[in-house]
């Protein structure tokens, strides 16, 4: 199974995963400042509120990275499981839960290198051929619940507490073509929790400019997480067959993940058309990890903003075939949260998405596509095209309720 | 409407399947990223130097192995030297004729290609008859064993053949066919015939007795010959003493007259991980020049290929550390980690010993407690002696004895 990715997502804990669902993410955007009735939303809490329908969203993805740096190439596809959420009326438009599973970081990387070493002097010279390849797995995840609650027609707020888990594997594997020296090799292994909590606040406006539009604007904080976290040296001897861990090496620490502050305003002209944009500013200038606090130098604050459209033909009630689905594009500039040899690894997306909706009910699935440019050749730095497409199944009216009449 | 929505699904899924399918299939991982930081993992080298390398005398077994030194040599290096081989037939079958005028041959086979001394000197030896009892799984090389110089059984020289035939005087053949002919003849024999020895009359080399394919040949004049095996084999050793070893090195025998013996590898503070390592290597080194000096050229040591470091509890050498004993026995048991062979190279005038396995241990699970490390030549019955650098301060700093460590290290923290 494809599971290497971004090579940048060898720092620190990985590269930041963004909260969009699919829908978002084929606009580019998060998804802060509307909601959808009929498609789950972690983005914003306030959004919670106005659940009507039991909702459910899970879905996959996948993405290629073509990098290059300098005369070499590389090509590491990434499949992964994107977020799950289950989402609740308790009082149905007024106050809704939610529950997820979502990635926050994702280390995913391979890389292999090949070097000749010369070992020892005088008679006792040896010139050696090693291999040495770098594989990460793991990253952070968030098990959250959270509660929102549509004050008035205009106004919603919502909270969210959440356990992230961090769970690391960094290994590191050397081979050597003369018969006289084994393989060796280690693997970094981190592992932590912390409690994060979050705010988000949602406002519309109807017939702002003219009749039926409809105005939204979205705000977010996520307040900055310490995670407790182990990091622990394992390995493998007799072929793999025996892990042992070096327990001289275990070492503990704190690492803390930057606040994240996110707004964005959408406009509906019509049911069937919204325009919106939106940012975030995430203070990764204040990351720390005690465990490894070399790398803290490569962090700066983070920026990303997006544009997108989405278009809904079917709510005009046009009869064609085209017209059944929901159509999505947008792109996104992101600054990056590194800043290697005086380059920032910014990465500009462009995005497309397409919904299909069930006939029978309101679930829908989610496809979206996206083509993007990560990073610089400058200062012997690596340049990712990104290729990806993530799929989500969002389910409505499961189990709690479904419309007397269809 | 409703096959709309499922035809597009369904080329959606197909789609999405396909992309999976076809990206999953383009990986090709480079070297690209793994230099957009310090690296966090180096291939290193680490070169420990042994430290209070000292020499041990513990006199090896020298019975049941698979030669029988017997000879006499002076070595300008390591003394002179005394060799002399004790040997016992077994008695013949049930089945075997024994005429009243049959004669006994001792069959001795040589190994010319490990001869100590001058290859090109005649060797005489007189055989006798051993006056006490023994046993050559009990003899150690150091031991004396009287025989009767009044009672020559048989001479023969050795010039450059391969193999001999030792005619075995009659009388003593006559007490010997005794034997055979009792009922209890097995219990008699072990205790009132004690074998022959195999006595030096000149000093000119030493030469190994294949013990398993030197046999005794009794041929009847008027019936079948036949042989029998040899039932004990062993030999002893009186070596004189030198002053012509070097300061810097010490000797390191076959007969355990002389092993190298230190307490510790030191691989403290080396920061190493089990898993990372992939080679490690004790290196001695061979006083070559020592060696060689006043060796006329048509004299010539027997060369040893292999050593071994053996980890073993001091109080119980040589029994812990001996082929001789079923431990240590190739194939019989043998902890690996316990005994690590090495191999010498002549390029360089080096053993070098593979403890790659035994560092993986002691950094795994911390050296073993009660025990030190033995340095040993391979005890075959021949005699072998090398010359190694101690770490003294007058062995040049380059040729003490050294472990290098080759592994794969974390430097990320």
């Amino acid at each position: 199974m494809a599971s290497s990715g971004s090579v940048y997502s060898r720092l620190g804990i990985g590269y930041p995963i963004d909260i969009a669902n699919t829908a978002a993410r084929g606009m580019g955007l998060e998804g802060i400042s509307y909601n959808d009735t009929f498609v789950g939303s972690l983005a914003n809490p306030a959004h919670w509120g106005s659940t009507v329908y039991g909702l459910g969203m899970g879905g996959v993805e996948l993405q290629s990275y073509d990098a290059t740096s300098g005369n070499s190439s590389a090509t590491n596809s990434n499949f992964s499981l994107a977020q799950f959420q289950l989402q609740l009326p308790i009082v149905r438009g007024k106050v809704g839960l939610s529950g997820s599973f979502s990635p926050v970081t994702q280390s995913s990387f391979k890389t292999s290198s090949e070097s000749t070493r010369i070992l020892g002097g005088g008679s006792l010279q040896d010139t050696v051929n090693v291999g040495l390849e770098n594989r990460g797995s793991g990253g952070l995840n968030r098990a959250e619940l959270g509660v929102g609650w549509q004050i008035s027609s205009r106004f919603s707020v919502g909270y969210a507490a959440s356990v992230m888990f961090l769970s690391m594997n960094n290994k590191y594997f050397a081979t050597f073509p003369q018969s006289s020296y084994r393989p060796a090799n280690f693997a970094v292994e981190t592992s932590g929790a912390g409690f994060g909590n979050r705010f988000g606040a949602y406002a519309r406006f109807p017939n702002v400019w003219r009749s039926k539009d409809l105005l939204g604007a979205g705000l977010t904080v996520e307040f900055p997480v310490t995670i407790d976290a182990e990091q622990k040296n394992t390995g493998t001897i007799n072929g793999g067959g025996t892990t042992i861990v070096d327990e001289s090496a275990t070492t503990d620490g704190n690492i803390r993940m930057p606040m994240k502050i996110s707004g964005g305003i959408s406009y509906h002209p019509s049911n069937a058309l919204m325009v919106a944009t939106e940012g975030f500013y995430q203070s990764w200038s204040n990351y720390e990890n005690e465990l490894d606090p070399s790398e803290e130098s490569y962090f700066v604050d983070r920026y990303k903003w997006g544009v997108g459209m989405q278009y809904f033909p079917y709510v005009t009630e046009a009869n064609t075939f085209l017209s059944n689905f929901k159509y999505r594009v947008g792109a996104s500039y992101d600054s990056g949260h590194l800043k290697l040899e005086g380059e920032r690894i910014n990465t500009l997306m462009f995005s497309l998405g397409l919904g299909l909706r069930s006939p029978r009910s309101n679930s829908s699935v989610d496809l979206s596509l996206e083509y993007g440019i990560r990073g610089t050749n400058s200062m012997d730095l690596a340049k990712e095209q990104i290729w990806g497409v993530r799929l989500t199944l969002n389910l409505a009216e499961i189990m709690f309720f479904r419309p007397k009449l269809q | 409407m409703y096959s709309s929505f499922r035809n597009l699904s369904s080329f959606c899924l197909v789609l999405f399947v396909g992309s999976i399918l076809v990206l999953s299939s383009c990986e090709n991982p480079g070297s690209v990223g793994s230099g957009i930081t310090k690296p966090k993992a180096e291939i290193s080298n680490d070169t420990l130097y042994i430290q209070n390398m000292s020499a041990e005398q513990t006199p090896s077994y020298s019975g049941q192995l698979q030669y029988l030194s017997a000879g006499q040599f002076d070595d300008p290096l390591f003394g002179s030297l005394k060799a002399t081989g004790f040997v016992k037939p077994a008695l013949p079958s049930s089945g075997d004729t024994l005429t009243n005028d049959l004669k006994m041959l001792m069959r001795v086979r040589l190994d010319k290609s490990q001869e100590y001394g001058d290859t090109l000197a005649s060797q005489s030896f007189s055989i006798y008859e051993i006056s006490e009892i023994w046993r050559d799984k009990a003899i150690k090389v150091n031991d004396q064993l009287s025989y009767d110089e009044n009672a020559k059984v048989g001479s023969f020289t050795v010039e450059q053949e391969d193999s001999i035939d030792v005619e075995i005087s009659s009388d003593w053949v006559q007490k010997y066919t005794q034997y055979a002919d009792t009922t209890s003849s097995d219990s008699l024999y072990q205790l009132d015939l004690h074998g022959l020895a195999i006595v030096p009359d000149n000093s000119g080399k030493i030469i190994p007795i294949d013990r398993n394919n030197t046999d005794f040949i009794i041929q009847n004049a008027e019936a079948d010959t036949f042989a029998v095996n040899m039932l004990q084999g062993a030999y002893t050793l009186q070596r004189g003493s030198s002053s012509s070893i070097p300061a810097n090195s010490t000797p390191l025998h076959s007969t355990y007259e002389s092993i190298l013996t230190f307490s510790e590898l030191g691989l403290d503070g080396l920061n190493l991980q089990a898993s990372g390592i992939s080679k490690a290597e004790l290196i001695l080194y061979e006083n070559t020049a020592a060696l060689g000096q006043g060796l006329a050229a048509n004299v010539s040591r027997a060369n040893e290929s292999r050593t071994y470091l053996q980890l073993a509890d001091p109080k119980k050498i040589p029994d812990n550390i001996d082929p001789g004993i079923p431990l240590n026995t190739p194939g019989a048991g043998v902890n690996p980690l316990l005994k690590n062979p090495g191999i010498y190279s002549a390029v360089d005038g080096t053993y070098r010993i593979d403890i790659t396995t035994l560092v993986t241990s002691i950094v795994r699970s911390n050296p073993p407690q009660g025990i030190e490390y033995f340095i040993t030549l391979p005890n075959d019955g021949v005699i072998k002696s090398s010359l190694i650098y101690t770490d003294s301060e007058q062995a040049p700093a380059s040729m003490r004895p050294k472990i290098i460590i080759t592994s794969l290290k974390d430097t990320g923290n």
